[in-house]
């Protein structure tokens, strides 16, 4: 068991690694030199050639590119991303702030997801081929085609601006003392938006699994003692059936971050998603470099643990190789 | 005739080749192809997927015929105007066209999102089929390089090269092309993987083919029928990517005319409360063409690869 899960997290070490290494290069081949950033645009007329040379030595931007990643990564593993070119925030505090929206969002659909999905799901496969099996599974069809951000801006258009259910974006009411009731108002509509495509892929998921577990020797085993049709379904069929869909539901944390980025966009979020793009629209590489290294680690882990869960519901695959 | 590819027509097909059927001598001969249309046709949301996909392909292509108004031209006597008898779709702030944005906007969203299927395609291939081939360390190199690729969300790579490199139609294409391979890589690895080991693989390097040969010639036809709906869904990922880069103002730059860059105003909150014309038809457009190529694609893989069920 711990031996797995060392193999796990050693595997991902370099895997780490070659990501910073890319997150490093970006900034490397953008176009532009890096001391303009540094410089008073207002002022950059009055800069000699030598003046930004001195610039550049005291920011150590002419040391060879090797041992400025080794500088950088001296930092990043202490837990400084540096400063916002933009207006000089700490990329790490401003990034720990978002991350913490983001998280509630996700969490928040994660759950919408797999509760509604799986239920689903299961409703679907114990009446294949039924009107509303055929119903679900087109509307799941439908549901992992649909773009977040179409889905996003219809939900908007109907919930809150139409029918005016909810309110517009953003995560709090502004002049409002903020309150829990206040936070769910805001929070529900993204949301069950962003977790739409993923009940839909849960769903799809779980039927799919059910389906083929329910036709198993045991199954029918369980059926022949004489045990209830709901212990059969739920004791026996269920447990097995949800073990693939364990790893669909970690390995969508990718998929979610980017929903996540489309509806915070939409939803005027204040969370990852929308510090990201406002870093893109300024070409604030610091960022920029520090949002993709959160969100590689962030997927890292969740891969991970997905492993670990994994090996620890189905104890086979830990003895596979 | 080759008695393999036999197969009768009806339920039981496959399964009752040997024994009762033998004295059906009078069987018709089907190529691989021939059913896998038959099984293609049996998918009736893929069959009307592609009427409709038709149908908004020549509406994209043909309209410098159809359209009537310019797509870029700026009509600022029309401002800001639902659909009439004289625009279809209405006009946007600067008065252009909305139905001839759209139909233009169809024209660039297909075409980028075929160029960059392609690209994300052919890269695919290439790595997956030397990586399966070769094994070993080369193997271990490009699968740690794809599981580093799928560490990044997607479109969040995609930003950031695309703050890099900078908007522009060949600028999307490259950046999408070029960073969803992952996916298609693994797929034919993993066939690879299983077909080397293969008789005929065996035997044709016994009569001293290359690699290249034994690859190009004997190995990635097997491989095609998996890979048709992978590429199917490519397509419409694709598609899905620019739409997604140019909603958030990092695709193709205006005044060209994308289903993304279309719906960008929706953003702004007056237009997505009081001029809803301007964005629902791109919406609509870009729903419509996903769900269609993913139908073609569902039911592209029922017929080559029925062992593939989800």
């Amino acid at each position: 068991m711990n031996r797995y899960i060392v193999r796990r997290i050693l595997i991902n070490i370099p895997v780490l690694f070659v990501v910073t290494i890319l997150v490093f290069s970006l900034v490397e081949i953008a176009p532009g030199d890096v001391v303009d950033y540094f410089v008073d645009p207002d002022l950059v007329e009055y800069y000699t050639e030598e003046d930004l040379a001195r610039v550049r030595e005291r920011l150590g931007l002419n040391d060879p590119a090797p041992v400025r990643y080794v500088k950088w990564l001296g930092q990043v593993v202490r837990g400084n991303l540096g400063r916002r070119f933009v207006n000089g925030d700490d990329v790490a505090h401003l990034i720990g702030v978002r991350l913490k929206n983001t998280l509630l969002l996700m969490a928040t659909a994660i759950t919408i997801g797999v509760v509604v999905g799986i239920s689903l799901g299961v409703f679907a496969a114990l009446r294949q081929y039924s009107i509303l099996d055929v119903l679900l599974t087109g509307l799941s069809f439908l549901g992992i085609s649909t773009p977040a951000f179409v889905a996003g801006i219809v939900g908007l258009y109907i919930f809150a601006v139409k029918l005016r259910l909810f309110p517009v974006g953003a995560m709090r009411t502004i002049a409002q003392e903020s309150s829990v009731g206040d936070l769910l108002h805001h929070l529900i509509l993204p949301a069950t938006i962003l977790s739409l495509s993923h009940i839909a892929r849960n769903m799809r998921y779980t039927r799919f699994s059910m389906l083929e577990v329910i036709h198993q020797d045991y199954i029918t085993t369980a059926r022949a003692k004489g045990l209830m049709e709901r212990t059969v379904v739920y004791r026996h069929a269920l447990r097995n059936a949800l073990l693939p869909v364990v790893t669909i539901v970690g390995l969508s944390i990718p998929r979610l971050f980017v929903g996540a980025v489309f509806i915070e966009t939409v939803f005027s979020w204040p969370g990852m998603g929308t510090l990201y793009l406002a870093g893109i629209n300024s070409r604030d590489y610091p960022l920029i470099m520090g949002a993709n290294l959160v969100f590689a680690v962030i997927v890292l882990l969740t891969n991970l643990a997905t492993d670990i869960v994994y090996s620890v519901v189905d104890p086979r695959v830990r003895f596979e190789d | 005739m080759n008695e393999s590819t036999t197969v009768r027509e009806g339920p039981t097909a496959g399964r009752s080749l040997c024994g009762s059927t033998i004295e059906e001598t009078a069987l018709r001969v089907h190529t691989p192809g021939q059913i896998a249309w038959r099984r293609f046709r049996r998918h009736r949301p893929a069959v009307v997927s592609i009427a409709v996909l038709a149908i908004i392909a020549i509406l994209a292509v043909g309209v410098p015929v159809l359209g009537r108004h310019n797509p870029i031209g700026l009509n600022l006597k029309d401002m800001t105007q639902p659909p009439s008898a004289q625009h279809w779709l209405g006009t946007d702030h600067l008065g252009r066209d909305l139905w001839s944005r759209a139909m233009y906007g169809g024209r660039v969203s297909l075409a980028v999102g075929i160029a960059a299927a392609a690209l994300s395609t052919i890269i695919g291939m290439l790595v997956g089929s030397t990586s399966g081939y070769y094994g070993g360390k080369v193997d271990m190199v490009l699968m740690r390089l794809t599981d580093v690729m799928m560490t990044f969300p997607p479109i969040i790579i995609m930003l950031t090269f695309a703050a890099v490199v900078g908007p522009g139609i060949w600028n999307v294409i490259w950046i999408i092309g070029g960073l969803r391979w992952p996916a298609t890589t693994r797929l034919v690895r993993g066939q690879v993987l299983a077909l080397k080991r293969r008789e005929f693989v065996v035997a044709a390097r016994a009569i001293g083919a290359t690699d290249r040969m034994i690859i190009v010639r004997h190995i990635l036809p097997n491989v095609v029928a998996p890979l048709v709906a992978r590429i199917t869904f490519a397509v419409s990922g694709a598609i899905l990517a620019e739409a997604g880069l140019s909603f958030l103002g990092m695709g193709v730059p205006l005044p060209t005319p994308t289903w993304g860059n279309m719906m960008e105003p929706a953003r702004n909150l007056t237009v997505l409360r009081d001029e809803p014309w301007m964005w629902m038809p791109p919406a609509f457009l870009v729903l419509l063409t996903i769900l269609c190529i993913n139908f073609i694609g569902d039911g592209l893989r029922d017929a080559l690869d029925p062992q593939q069920i989800i």
